[in-house]
């Protein structure tokens, strides 16, 4: 044994020499995180990362046989799901992944907004993690066109749809979306180009830089009802309460980072081998009008999320009605002296819209509704 | 090699780094302006290379990727629905046909539907099957003489007028004419508000199009 470990140990000497990985990876793992926000609550982002990768993993290997063809993609999932041995199991997998994606992204953004994390000076760690927010739900939507079903088919007319009601562009807009004058294979080709490569690698992308801002900046400290943000002040006092009152990343916080994301896979298993794989549904002909096409949950949901908001126009077609963009991005830079009052202290999101010159800029355009009667 | 040797070599091959040594040191002390301001102006002459490789080179990118991006007018083109003599009077039906811009990967999606409704001889309208409001297939209920969106509930009237619901105005209609006994509507695209809302409508003679031919 002790001559494995000295073999082992002249492994490790030769890679270290080269790599020189060592020092930066210590930095990274032993920096000190605040004793009580290594917590329960401070695990939805790592679950988020780790999800991330279940994704790209399955999808790789949902790719060997999936055919990015709008003639033959329904064929191909259907043959994942009933001839290749557990082709349905990676199927489910990729789909309650991308399902519990979704939550959990929705859950660490609530959790960052209601500890008030979102603060000074970590505003822009906030920023990305609104695009990462917007790339996972675009992630979800581009996933759901390639099962080239009846309702990936309907869902793209009424993407097309709304993207007609910009101003002037709309026409030139919905062809660039659906890749010609109507949704057919150049349709099928595009998505699968964003969905494998272009919104995956910038996802990558921000990511990354969103955990080299964590790692830079530290975790947000317990909020607490009162405490304001010193903009002069705060990385001093951050500094020292992490040097008297922290405890290393490793393990202190990252024992519950493990266990949490290991249970998000467990769960995500359990789903696929109880509820199995989304679809495909109808075949994607358009001829076939007895058809009652049906969203997926994560549009359904970032609709109705803005219902929060105070005098929201409800009929309004902006950004902000699918992805929420309005509410959540320009939170950091509402108010210059910020409260950190967390969930024990008083919430009033009213206070968060932005104003009327910023939410004039995010909308797209309200369509003129002729004959309305309201 | 003994090691007398070594030591005597050592000192020189030091000695033949210094002036590059040197020299480094001057770009950083900038005490050399000759060597200083040729780094630097090759450095600048590069970016001006890349970036002006990266222009021409963008030139084509983007040609590509906005290569859908056409004028409305030029996806029309007059499809035929069949004998309008097979469309009976006072009542509309499903009509398909094949869309005329398609590729062989397209598979079932060139399939397009359309409601044809004949309300005397030469009287034609012709809806298009998607919702004014996002696209959804509206049905056709002759016993109430609506059409019905099943996923936000616009209804419209048989002559395509809005009744209620979410959507901003009537049916998409195509422009139509018959020629030699064929009913044939200007078709090509996907109706949506940006193209569609803006087609004319002339109701003359056979056909409701300013070129019927």
């Amino acid at each position: 044994m002790p001559r494995i470990k000295r073999a082992a140990e002249r492994v490790y000497a030769w890679l270290e020499l080269r790599l020189q990985l060592e020092a930066p990876v210590k930095d990274a793992i032993l920096h000190k995180v605040p004793r009580n926000t290594a917590s329960w609550w401070y695990v939805f982002g790592s679950a988020a990362f780790t999800l991330l990768f279940l994704q790209i993993f399955t999808g790789i290997l949902l790719a060997l046989v999936y055919v990015p063809s709008a003639g033959e993609a329904w064929n191909s999932l259907n043959i994942l799901n009933h001839q290749i041995p557990l082709g349905w199991f990676l199927r489910a997998i990729h789909g309650w992944g991308s399902n519990f994606m979704v939550a959990v992204v929705l859950i660490h953004m609530a959790q960052v907004f209601l500890f008030g994390a979102y603060k000074f000076p970590r505003e822009l760690t906030w920023t990305l993690g609104v695009f990462l927010l917007l790339m996972t739900l675009g992630m979800a939507f581009t996933g759901q066109v390639l099962r080239f079903d009846q309702d990936a088919y309907w869902g793209l007319g009424i993407g097309a749809s709304i993207v007609s009601r910009v101003p002037f562009a709309g026409g030139g807009l919905v062809h660039l979306l659906l890749g010609g004058p109507i949704i057919a294979g150049a349709t099928l080709s595009r998505f699968f180009a964003l969905h494998v490569f272009v919104i995956p690698g910038a996802m990558l992308l921000f990511a990354a830089l969103h955990v080299w801002m964590v790692l830079k900046l530290g975790v947000n400290e317990w909020p607490m009802p009162g405490r304001l943000v010193n903009r002069s002040t705060y990385l001093a006092e951050y500094n020292q309460l992490t040097h008297e009152d922290g405890i290393p990343f490793v393990p202190g916080a990252f024992w519950k980072d493990l266990i949490f994301s290991g249970a998000v896979l467990a769960a995500v298993a359990v789903c696929a081998v109880f509820f199995g794989p989304f679809g495909p549904g109808g075949q994607p002909d358009p001829s076939i009008i007895q058809t009652v096409p049906k969203p997926d949950f994560f549009c359904g949901f970032t609709r109705s999320c803005p219902i929060f908001l105070r005098r929201w126009r409800r009929r309004s077609f902006s950004l902000c009605r699918f992805w929420g963009l309005r509410c959540c991005w320009p939170c950091p830079f509402m108010r210059r002296r910020v409260r950190k009052a967390g969930i024990g202290g008083r919430l009033r999101f009213s206070q968060y819209r932005p104003s009327p010159s910023a939410s004039a800029f995010l909308r797209i355009w309200e369509p003129p509704r002729r004959g309305a009667r309201t | 090699m003994s090691s007398d040797e070594r030591n005597s070599i050592e000192p020189q091959s030091v000695k033949s780094i210094d002036p590059g040594a040197a020299a480094a040191e001057a770009v950083t002390g900038r005490d050399d302006k000759h060597v200083v301001s040729r780094r630097w102006m090759l450095l600048k002459a590069g970016i001006a290379l890349n970036g002006l490789v990266g222009l021409v080179l963008a030139v084509p990118i983007f040609r590509y990727l906005l290569a859908p991006w056409r004028k409305d007018s030029s996806f029309d083109s007059w499809v035929s629905l069949g004998q309008a003599d097979a469309f009976p009077e006072g009542e509309t039906r499903l009509a398909f046909y094949k869309n005329p811009f398609r590729q062989s990967w397209d598979g079932e999606t060139d399939n397009v539907a359309c409601y044809v409704r004949r309300q005397g001889p030469g009287q034609f309208q012709v809806f298009a099957i998607n919702c004014a409001h996002l696209g959804c297939p509206v049905r056709w209920f002759p016993q109430s003489q609506l059409f019905m969106c099943p996923c936000h509930g616009g209804v419209y009237y048989a002559d395509g007028e809005r009744a209620s619901g979410p959507p901003e105005r009537g049916l998409f209609t195509y422009g139509w004419k018959v020629a030699s006994g064929e009913l044939q509507i200007d078709a090509g695209q996907m109706p949506t508000l940006s193209n569609t809302a803006r087609l004319v409508n002339i109701q003359v003679g056979e056909g409701n199009y300013p070129c019927r031919g």
